[in-house]
């Protein structure tokens, strides 16, 4: 099982990050959008 | 196999001896509004129309099913790999045909319906509140010859039909029936105003049509015009905690100059009840009428004996509020006293003083400090209650 | 080296055994299984809450619980049912047949994996604990707002909604990460010639489910941690007294919510053609239309969230737009219904109990997706809102739709999983017994809400009476069929018939070029597509 990946632009790990940062960056401004004081 | 045989005949004549009374509605009830009768034009029309696509489909695949089939030698056909145009064809049929009843056939009236429920102004002749709390609801009349009327409608069926495992007959109207019912003359445009002491609740008369939350903090908006005499009954439609099912709507619809004369007897009976503050009440008279007013509305949290249901509800049986004192040296009654706690609620429990009148307050703590395995041995006069909401 | 010598050589590879394999495991095959018999268990646990419920309604009057407890049931049966049995089952399959369909060697993160699957039994713990703690006399049970968590009851609510807050963010987690493991596997580890139009079908549904997951989750767990803080902390986001607005939480909540029943059925739209594919003995029609549709779908489904609380009362324009908008989605569904039909038409079909389910789903989740038609419009809605026409409406799309797709699944792919051939007599009683006690359980239910019985209720009116009695004997009838299902499973995965590679004759895919069940390590070289 050497290769785990084709071959491919952006690595594994990198498009996990991006995908992770953008849910836990979604869930702080869906409160602070509605924050009101 | 026997007992199996004997289980399925005795479900079977079961089902059979319910069928006796059996009472199968197959649609709304009757519309007694404008907006009823229209949702139950489109309703029929889309059940009609989806219903007609439903058979028309299901015709085709049990076809299909019986046809196409391996054990009847069926060489299966490869579709051949259409031309675009071909694919794009077929594909747009299923499309443009829900294309054409969404926004056609039931979009363009649907338009038109919208704008009509949300038109509560045009037309209307007069204005009600309506306030929902836990767990009844509250009919106020804001203008015109019924302005300043404001009662509470509670269950009237009796508790312990209510109660787990009571087996005796229960009442015709089991659950949908009211103290104090809404009056409404019958075809007037009538204006609605909704909110919430507490919890979301939601107003609903399944023969109206019409159905609107009740938002705490907020007004919102709908409108009935009951076009026929009757009584109309419906319930709370949001669920708002443990009285959800036992807060119910009882609706009367009477000719203009029956909602006169109710008008005039009701504003009667309300003086006459507020009349009562004035009085001097005795100890005995107070407990009594405490007890049919703790039963009515304190009972479903604090429990008929007063032992309440901690955490949720605390127990008034041996409480410090109930057994401490009402009034400091000033004579203002002492906040967390028992006085403060009925007027204005706390957490949960509801600000009682936009609900009660002064009798029906000062009588259930009377009845509180004396019954319930209290016995503080003093009294509250309904003149005290009254001056303590200035 | 022939392929026998490399299977030989798999047995000797370490990986632990007993317990400490299950823990550790970064295998999809092994985590799989684990989401599936997660689900399997979580499903019986949520269907004996509803026997509970549906044994109370047999009769007006309260006969078994009291108010307050009814409430917990409904909430929390909603709660394992979505969470708890249907997410967890698709991951299940996700897990187990993605890589095999692209020819891939594992899932592309496979630790992530495993936290994935272990986040959801603390988070069953969590919801169920406070029944269990009340019968301590610790809190007053588990959450009794409904699963939809309403402010501002769910903020007078005891610590059971302190724990289902805890519960949902666990598993919003989980289904973050496996998301974000899919979507990863799905872009960088498809065999050499699967461009992403030559993908099963299955793949791109959970492609689709897999970005919604992502868009929406953290909505939610946005949504009832500020409950928490107004709970808790002294905020006032949904308070009116402080200046929120208790339906500032259902906009959160239905972003959210709405997504999420096509998040329940886009898994199953992709595996459903594959099935009526291999049954009908003729490829699937109109593959692009149907991911295009998806496509629509998945787009679609995030801007109609408010049609799920028309009364609570907005602007005119916010009306019409959600209701235009919502009626929109029945467009590409009628092209997904076609292209299903279309697959079947003048195949040469057999009806073995994985296609039994399949045909009948298309009939019943058709019934489903027909009555939200109707719910789409607003004035009419406000007859339909929560009464039990809409309880009618979800159960056919969620149940018949969602568990019986997954029941298709299961019967599709149990021979590939466990090597054994489950029984066929059983498999079609099975599907006979939950077909026509299913549809007698809820077509009554239709009926109870247009004569106008509202849901949430444990106690009804007198003329409620017959339709309430017949839905419960139905429902009976239904939770006790599905130890049929269980009896099946079981026995398969023990033994019985040998089933081969092919299993079925129809059957396309790159899982069925592999033995059953595949080696521990499936694919000992990659295979290259067409």
């Amino acid at each position: 099982m050497d290769d785990k990946k084709t071959s491919t632009k952006v690595s594994s790990k990198k498009i996990a990050y991006i995908l992770g940062g953008i849910a836990l960056i979604w869930y702080v401004t869906s409160m602070f959008t509605i924050w009101h004081h | 196999m026997q007992g199996f045989k004997r289980i399925s005949l005795g479900i079977l004549a079961m089902l059979a001896s319910i069928n006796v009374n059996a009472d199968y509605s197959w649609n709304f009830p009757a519309p007694a509004t404008p907006m009823a009768l229209d949702t139950l034009h489109v309703h029929n029309k889309f059940m009609t129309i989806t219903g007609i696509i439903f058979v028309v489909v299901l015709l085709i695949m049990i076809y299909s099913i019986f046809a196409h089939r391996k054990s009847k030698s069926f060489k299966p056909v490869v579709d051949k790999v259409p031309s675009t145009a071909v694919e794009i064809f077929w594909t747009l049929i299923p499309f443009a045909i829900l294309l054409l009843i969404d926004f056609v056939i039931m979009g363009i009236p649907a338009y038109h319906s919208v704008v009509m429920m949300e038109d509560t102004r045009d037309k209307a002749t007069m204005v009600i509140k309506i306030t929902g709390s836990q767990w009844r609801w509250q009919y106020e009349y804001m203008d015109g010859d019924a302005k300043g009327i404001k009662f509470v409608s509670n269950l009237s069926t009796p508790k312990e039909q209510t109660e787990k495992g009571f087996k005796g007959i229960k009442d015709e109207h089991y659950l949908l029936e009211v103290d104090n019912r809404l009056v409404l003359p019958v075809g007037e445009k009538v204006r609605i105003l909704m909110t919430s002491n507490d919890v979301l609740h939601n107003w609903w008369v399944p023969q109206f049509g019409s159905s609107r939350v009740a938002v705490p903090g907020f007004l919102r908006e709908t409108w009935v015009q009951v076009d026929r005499e009757g009584t109309y009954r419906g319930q709370c439609k949001e669920l708002c905690g443990k009285g959800h099912g036992y807060m119910p709507v009882v609706v009367d619809a009477v000719p203009m100059d029956q909602f006169k004369i109710w008008v005039a007897a009701k504003k009667d009976e309300l003086a006459k009840a507020s009349a009562g503050s004035d009085k001097e009440w005795n100890k005995e008279d107070l407990i009594a009428n405490g007890k049919t007013v703790y039963e009515k509305n304190c009972a479903v949290c604090h429990q008929i004996t007063g032992a309440g249901l901690p955490p949720a509800f605390p127990p008034l049986t041996g409480s410090k509020i109930a057994n401490g004192p009402i009034f400091g040296a000033d004579g203002k009654y002492l906040k967390d006293s028992h006085l403060d706690r009925v007027l204005n609620g706390v957490r949960v429990m509801p600000a009682w003083k936009t609900m009660l009148n002064d009798t029906e307050i000062a009588s259930v703590i009377t009845y509180e400090r004396n019954a319930l395995g209290n016995s503080v041995g003093d009294v509250l006069q309904p003149a005290q209650v009254k001056a303590a909401r200035q | 080296m022939s392929t026998t010598t490399v299977a030989h050589h798999e047995e000797h590879h370490d990986h632990p055994a007993g317990i400490m394999r299950w823990l550790t495991t970064t295998n999809h095959k092994d985590i799989g299984t684990m989401y599936l018999t997660f689900a399997l268990i979580m499903f019986l646990v949520g269907g004996v809450m509803i026997l509970a419920i549906r044994a109370e309604l047999f009769q007006p009057g309260l006969q078994l619980m009291n108010p307050e407890f009814y409430n917990q049931l409904i909430g929390v049966h909603a709660l394992i049912m979505i969470f708890a049995a249907l997410m967890p089952a698709a991951t299940g399959f996700a897990n187990w047949m993605i890589p095999l369909q692209i020819g891939a060697p594992d899932m592309a993160l496979p630790r992530l994996n495993n936290w994935g699957f272990w986040l959801l039994p603390p988070s069953a713990i969590l919801l169920t604990l406070p029944f269990t703690l009340a019968l301590f006399g610790i809190g007053d049970g588990a959450l009794a707002t409904g699963w939809t968590f309403y402010p501002p009851l769910s903020v007078q609510g005891g610590i059971g909604v302190d724990f289902a807050i805890f519960a949902v963010h666990l598993l919003g987690i989980s289904s973050v990460l496996g998301s974000i493991n899919i979507i990863v596997t799905l872009f960088n580890m498809r065999a050499p010639g699967m461009t992403l139009m030559k993908m099963p079908m299955f793949a791109w549904g959970w492609l689709i489910t897999a970005f919604l997951l992502i868009a929406t989750i953290p909505v939610l767990a946005g949504a009832v941690t500020m409950l928490l803080t107004d709970r808790h902390f002294g905020t006032h986001f949904f308070d009116a007294a402080g200046g929120g607005d208790p339906i500032m939480f259902q906009h959160l909540f239905w972003f959210f919510g709405h997504p999420e029943v096509y998040i329940l059925l886009l898994p199953v739209w992709g595996f459903i053609p594959q099935i009526l594919e291999t049954f009908s003995r003729k490829p699937m029609y109109g593959y692009k239309a149907q991911v295009y549709s998806l496509w629509a779908i998945g787009a679609l489904a995030v801007v109609v969230w408010a049609h799920h609380f028309f009364t609570a009362g907005m602007p005119v324009p916010a009306l019409l737009y959600f209701m235009y908008s919502t009626m929109a989605i029945s467009l590409p569904l009628a092209v997904l219904f076609f292209c299903w039909i279309k697959t079947m038409w003048k195949g040469s079909m057999s009806f073995e109990t994985p296609m039994l389910f399949a045909v009948g789903w298309i009939i019943l989740f058709g019934i489903g997706g027909l009555t939200g038609l109707v719910l789409a419009d607003v004035a009419a809605d406000a007859q339909y809102h929560n009464s039990y026409f809409v309880v009618a409406h979800f159960h056919y799309t969620l149940f018949a739709g969602g568990i019986m797709g997954i029941m298709a699944g299961t019967y599709y792919w149990l021979p590939k999983m466990t090597g054994h051939m489950y029984s066929e007599k059983l498999g079609k009683l099975h599907f006979w017994l939950t077909a026509i006690s299913f549809n007698l359980t809820f077509i009554p239910q239709f009926f109870l809400g247009l004569a106008g019985m509202p849901r949430r209720i444990p106690d009804y009116a007198l003329q409620f009476t017959e339709f309430n009695m017949i839905s419960s004997i139905s429902a009976f009838v239904l939770g006790f069929s599905q130890l049929l299902f269980v009896y099946n499973i079981v026995t398969c995965a023990r033994g019985g018939k040998k089933a081969t590679d092919q299993v079925w004759e129809g059957a396309k895919g790159l899982e069925w070029t592999l033995t059953s069940p595949p080696p521990y390590h499936s694919f000992t070289e990659q295979p290259t597509v067409k």
